[in-house]
């Protein structure tokens, strides 16, 4: 088997592995069961052909049918398309910078599908990694690669605070700096307040006697 | 099969019906170290090559799967955790002695759900048509007698779409490969078999066995014969090994 053989199994392993966990997604690979993709990357002058059959899809470097939809673009269209979101996905899919022959309405569907897959290489990584590491890795392939419609808003934040739980004391500067503002304009208050006391004191000792 | 009535077993030519047998008696006589001949004589290999057979498969939640020739339930064991509590694994073997020691493999690991197992020969399987969301067969294939019948019975009771995978000793790639993978196979082989297994004559028929399987394409003509659709291979440690994967027909 040669290294691009390989790749395309691993490949074809991990979008297996994804449609497999992800609710909803095998049902989609059947309804698109016996179509076939095209996708030519036309910088690297390379052809894969992605082909549901049944509930899994199958990567191959040779089309088993006459390809139903193709699709031609350079790597970089196809990562922002994979990384569009919603609307945007479907805009990019229109680009001319991606051309489309064939049944438009199929990529269409072909996109949606990969776009609903939830991708977890977390737990391959892990061994690897450690927890921490294969969450971060995870989430930010994750929003790379456009896998998992919440994946990439979320992945600011949760790698944010996968830092603050796992760092414990270490604090972000700006969090910091916003800490020590805070105490300023406090201990500021309590000078005006002790002030305020020293002079309210002073009043009433001024206050004569029995009066 | 040679034709309708003898066979292959190793380089020998025998009844049909006796071949049934003498591998029963080669699977018996090996049971109890199966494992662990396993391991000496690929070097730790097949494990990796039944990683990569699994990683093929998909297998996902909820899935039906059928493993043939299970032996030790090495395949099995990996799907009965990927199916969850939703799916259904069954490990079936020709060999009461060799399913024995997979059930019992099974439990020692704690996989007790899920899982059944049932002694069956894969040329007339027990099973519904269309049942299995997928169906393997881990280095079963070519001690079965009637190769063409079994590869139709595995048709029969996969889904229309499922996977059908078949993981066996195939043919290297590369011709100086070729010849030190032969030294090895009837030199070392045997002497290994004689040694921990204490048993010579059984690791002889392995070596010759594998000699006498149908090659990568011949295979893959075979599965197509059967009525599986988009049928294809893939090489390992330099065609040592082949993993053949088809879809059931609708």
């Amino acid at each position: 088997m040669s290294i691009r053989d390989n790749t395309l199994a691993v490949a074809e392993s991990l979008i297996n592995r994804a449609v497999a966990n992800s609710p909803g997604v095998a049902e989609a690979v059947q309804a698109l069961s016996g179509k076939v993709l095209q996708i030519t990357l036309t910088g690297l002058d390379q052809v894969v052909y992605l082909a549901p059959m049944g509930s899994r899809v199958q990567v191959l470097a040779e089309a088993p049918d006459h390809p139903d939809v193709k699709l031609a673009g350079r790597v970089g269209e196809f990562l922002r398309l994979a990384a569009a979101q919603g609307d945007a996905k479907q805009a990019a899919l229109k680009d001319a910078a991606i051309t489309i022959e064939g049944d438009a309405m199929l990529a269409q569907q072909f996109a949606a599908m990969m776009d609903a897959l939830d991708v977890s290489p977390e737990a391959h990584l892990e061994p690897l990694l450690g927890a921490t590491g294969a969450a971060q890795v995870g989430e930010i392939g994750r929003a790379l690669f456009g896998l998992g419609k919440a994946q990439a808003s979320r992945v600011g934040s949760a790698t944010f605070a996968q830092w603050n739980s796992e760092s414990g004391a270490a604090v972000a500067e700006r969090e910091v700096g916003a800490w020590a503002d805070e105490v300023s304009q406090i201990t500021a208050q309590i000078d005006g307040l002790e002030v305020r006391v020293k002079r309210f004191e002073r009043k009433v000792s001024e206050i004569p006697d029995g009066s | 099969m040679s034709n309708d009535s003898t066979t292959h077993f190793g380089y020998q030519t025998v009844d049909a019906a006796d071949k049934v047998k003498r591998v029963g008696q080669v699977f018996t006589s090996v049971a109890q170290q199966y494992d662990i001949m396993n391991d000496l004589m690929s070097m730790g290999v097949h494990r990796a090559w039944k990683h990569f057979a699994v990683n093929l498969a998909a297998v996902g939640p909820g899935d039906h799967v059928l493993d043939l020739a299970s032996g030790t339930c090495d395949l099995a064991g990996r799907f009965a955790k990927q199916v969850g509590d939703t799916g259904h694994v069954i490990a079936s073997d020709i060999n009461a002695d060799m399913l024995a020691v997979g059930r019992d493999r099974m439990i020692d690991r704690g996989i007790v759900s899920g899982i059944e197992y049932v002694l069956a020969n894969a040329e007339e399987l027990p099973f519904d048509t269309n049942q299995f969301d997928c169906v393997t067969m881990a280095f079963g294939l070519r001690n079965v007698t009637d190769k063409d019948a079994a590869l139709a019975e595995i048709n029969r009771v996969t889904k229309p779409g499922g996977r059908v995978l078949v993981l066996e000793f195939s043919k290297p790639t590369n011709d100086g490969f070729a010849k030190l993978y032969d030294q090895y196979s009837f030199s070392v082989l045997p002497l290994l078999g004689k040694f921990v297994a204490n048993d010579a004559d059984s690791y002889q028929y392995l070596a010759e066995s594998i000699r006498m399987h149908p090659d990568q394409d011949t295979l893959k003509g075979m599965m197509e014969n059967a009525g599986l659709l988009r049928c294809q291979y893939f090489n390992l440690t330099g065609g040592i090994v082949a993993v053949h994967r088809g879809y059931g027909a609708p």
